[in-house]
């Protein structure tokens, strides 16, 4: 039986320390499941693994013989192959070309066109994409881009396979696609690895689950033998649940002032109807499917791509831009951090204070307050944001706003590939604002998230949308997730 | 047809037609046999130069260095065959000196990772100062015998300079294009770190591109002194930017993972259509360059435009 052993690897980034002595066992036949909060080190040993980033210590072996990985290539070569959590697809090329771009198929020396086309195909299938192959990767949706670099992974019938968060972005039927793929290849001796935050996935799919925290290893459970709690009590060292913080009931229905209106026509980018109205500390969340307009929508509120009409505060307005928005005291995060949210290769201080210097002047505290009040985990206020994880990014970017004090905060999906704790801490953030009297629109692809941020908000509801249109409005107890999967998912559709 | 109108080099066609028509009405005698020949003569070397700097457009990079290229090896070729070489010595040690040029540049942006704007410009001096010593003063005779094949050959009624000049090198590129190493250029340059994550030899390809690109400056360079006769240490150095223009406005992103040489080859036509153009307007020399670079730029401007309005279509919900 195959069997991959990773003894004491140990990374460093500079001043972090990613991975101490980090040692882990995945056997074929097993699907071994990663878990651990940011910052924890998953997808840094994956990448150690993959040959992307170089360990400072300790050995990977395969079969009892020590593996000498130093770059993707040599991965390759040895049948190990990591997605990234970063989509690695390329969108000047069509999605065979894509899924045939590791191992580009060869007649004597020309690229086998035909082959790439059956290849990719073959894979495609297997995925539910059928005849997806001729299309271009810009024109596909997000959850689908995720299951094409899934099929660009096992397209390379790999020894090793370590998935890294593929399934935050899918939805449930296209889970069911992938769990069913990697039985086959765990039947088939396939040493398989998964980093996920979705608890139920863990228990629905892998056999094993190895721990990490803070960059060492934990512990490892059965899944059959562990229980939820056990397993975050283990990530994060205390007892979740009983630091969730259970909001009062909602107090009586006080007239709240209206912050933004909008009725049909005013946004341009949807044909269906939007009514929407938020008001001073309310947080609405926004859920649906994947792509039903969400994310344009508070793109659209924010001014991203073009001027927005609105009622604002009782009188109609055009923004005209983001900068626009900011001086009305808007805010905006991205779930997208790497492309609009951080500047990666500039200073964490540069990255708080690139708000607050050039739009209102904030004192110079204000960046340490940010980073103490939110628990950053970080080496030096000097070094590169990217240096962080994505939790620790996150709440960098969420603090640079609070130093604004904004009236409305607009967030697509800014909890994407986050863990629980870091998740909490947003969630706190965002009803801190809320209290002070913001208002709030939060788009997010999971529907647990947006229930329970039910528990931390006074005024709070939820809107589903479906093809550009919101479907309904929950609050109080319709709150649950069949009623939204009721209104997202469309009528004689196919539910799950 | 909707394949053409789809090519990210269709805008270039379109300036190409323009000018040739402009150019018949207002250049005399343009379209008589010697003439035309003439400016296609010309025309050649900067498009070979173009079909090479676009590789490596394409690739994410940019070669500054073709230019001054050209001038060493067009001086070396006529002071070999000065010295008693014959022709296909002396094109096989110019080959050879173009290839470790490339390979210089390709060491440097691959290997060491230095920026290749520095690498080439730096790679640009330095050969700019070689052809200065191989011969300070344009001088020499060259060739006569090639100079005749290069200048009024022809092969099956294509006229030889175009034939063995530009055709044979873009017959090459698309040899390159139908092997992996096609995909790898185009992946690269789009994305350099996820092409490694995805087991691209990145290193390997950019060499390459950088290589490519040399040797086609080399090929250019001894077509190119095929049409000036001697050996001339300054005459090839405004190559560099009519190339880089040329790709450009073919339809290259400067940011890498897009672009086809037949579009710098469009794009090279563009330019010396647009030399043409400008001077049968009879315009006072002083201004020539000025009016040159003007209609570069808009023909660059206008290619920009068309891709930011194409992409704009393609995005719209």
């Amino acid at each position: 039986m195959n069997h991959l052993k990773c003894r004491e690897i140990s990374k460093a980034f500079g001043q972090v320390r990613a991975l101490e002595r980090v040692s882990l066992e995945a056997c074929g036949g097993e699907i071994l499941a990663l878990l651990g909060g940011n910052g924890s080190g998953k997808s840094t040993i994956a990448k150690v693994i993959g040959g992307v980033y170089q360990k400072d210590s300790g050995e990977v072996m395969l079969n009892d013989s020590v593996l000498n990985i130093n770059s993707p290539i040599a991965a390759k070569r040895a049948g190990v192959i990591v997605t990234s959590q970063e989509l690695s697809l390329m969108d000047n090329f069509t999605v065979a070309q894509n899924i045939c771009l590791s191992k580009v198929p060869v007649k004597k020396v020309w690229t086998d066109g035909r082959a790439v086309g059956e290849i990719a195909e073959e894979v495609l299938k297997k995925c539910g994409l059928s005849s997806y192959g001729g299309r271009s990767v810009a024109s596909l949706e997000e959850n689908e881009k995720y299951l094409v670099e899934f099929a660009k992974a096992i397209v390379m019938k790999p020894k090793v396979l370590i998935l890294d968060e593929i399934t935050s972005a899918l939805y449930q039927n296209d889970v069911a696609v992938i769990r069913n793929i990697l039985m086959d290849l765990k039947e088939q001796g396939c040493i398989i690895i998964i980093i996920t935050h979705r608890m139920n996935e863990i228990f629905d799919m892998c056999d094993k689950v190895t721990v990490l925290r803070n960059g060492e290893y934990v512990d490892t459970f059965w899944t059959s033998e562990v229980t939820e709690n056990e397993l975050l009590f283990a990530m994060t060292g205390h007892d979740v649940r009983k630091a969730v913080k259970v909001g009062e009931e909602a107090g009586g229905e006080e007239e709240r002032e209206s912050l933004i209106s909008v009725t049909d026509h005013q946004l341009s980018g949807f044909r269906g109807q939007i009514q929407f109205e938020l008001k001073k500390g309310e947080v609405i969340g926004v859920a649906g499917l994947q792509g039903q307009g969400q994310s344009q929508l508070v793109r659209e509120l924010f001014a991203m791509d073009k001027p927005t009409q609105m009622v604002f505060k009782g009188e109609p307005i055009i923004l005209k831009n983001p900068s626009d928005a900011v001086k009305r005291k808007f805010a905006f995060i991205s779930g997208n951090r790497e492309k609009e949210g951080s500047f990666g290769n500039r200073s964490i201080q540069e990255n708080i204070s690139v708000i607050s210097d050039l739009i209102l002047s904030a004192n110079a505290e204000a960046k340490e307050t940010v980073l103490g009040k939110y628990k950053v985990k970080m080496g030096r206020i000097t070094d590169a944001i990217r240096t962080l994880s994505g939790g620790n990014q996150q709440k960098v970017i969420l603090g640079r706003w609070t130093i604004t004090n904004p009236d409305v905060l607009l967030l697509d999906d800014p909890t994407k590939g986050i863990d629980v704790n870091a998740r909490m801490d947003v969630h706190g953030i965002i009803a801190e604002l809320a209290d002070q009297g913001a208002g709030v629109v939060f788009v997010s692809s999971d529907e647990e998230e947006l229930i329970g941020m039910a528990k931390y908000c006074h005024q709070y509801k939820i809107v589903v949308m479906y093809n550009g249109e919101v479907k309904k409005v929950l609050s109080g107890k319709e709150m649950t997730k069949e009623n939204i999967f009721l209104y997202a998912i469309p009528q004689g559709g196919d539910s799950e | 047809m909707s394949q053409l109108l789809k090519a990210k080099w269709f805008p270039s066609v379109v300036l190409v037609i323009f000018f040739l028509i402009w150019n018949g009405f207002f250049v005399k005698g343009f379209y008589s046999a010697a003439s035309f020949r003439y400016f296609l003569n010309v025309l050649v070397p900067l498009a070979c130069i173009a079909i090479g700097v676009t590789v490596t457009v394409i690739c994410g990079g940019i070669d500054l260095s073709t230019g001054a290229l050209v001038c060493v090896i067009n001086c070396s070729f006529v002071v070999l065959m000065e010295r008693g070489l014959g022709l296909g010595a002396a094109i096989a040690v110019s080959m050879l000196a173009a290839l470790v040029v490339g390979v210089v540049n390709g060491f440097f942006v691959a290997v060491v990772r230095i920026n290749p704007l520095l690498v080439t410009f730096a790679m640009q001096t330095i050969c700019t100062g070689l052809a200065l010593w191989i011969r300070p003063n344009a001088s020499g005779s060259g060739n006569p015998e090639f100079i005749r094949w290069y200048g009024s050959g022809t092969v099956l009624g294509i006229p030889t300079s175009v034939l063995f000049f530009t055709i044979v090198p873009l017959v090459i590129w698309y040899l390159i294009k139908r092997t992996p190493m096609g995909y790898w250029l185009y992946a690269v340059g789009k994305d350099e770190r996820k092409s490694f994550e995805t087991g691209i030899n990145t290193v390997a390809v950019q060499f390459f591109a950088y290589i490519f690109s040399a040797c086609m400056t080399g090929w250019a360079a001894i077509a190119f002194s095929g049409n000036i006769v001697g050996g001339d240490p300054k005459a090839g150095l405004s190559f560099t930017m009519n190339a880089i223009a040329a790709s450009v406005v073919g339809g290259a992103a400067l940011s890498g993972g897009e672009g086809d040489p037949i579009g710098g080859v469009l794009g090279a036509l563009f330019v010396q259509l647009a030399i043409y153009a400008v001077l049968g307007a009879k315009v006072s020399t002083y201004v020539e360059e000025l009016s040159n670079g003007l209609i570069v730029l808009l023909g660059i401007v206008g290619m920009m435009a068309y891709s930011v309005l194409k992409n704009r279509k393609r995005s719209r919900l």
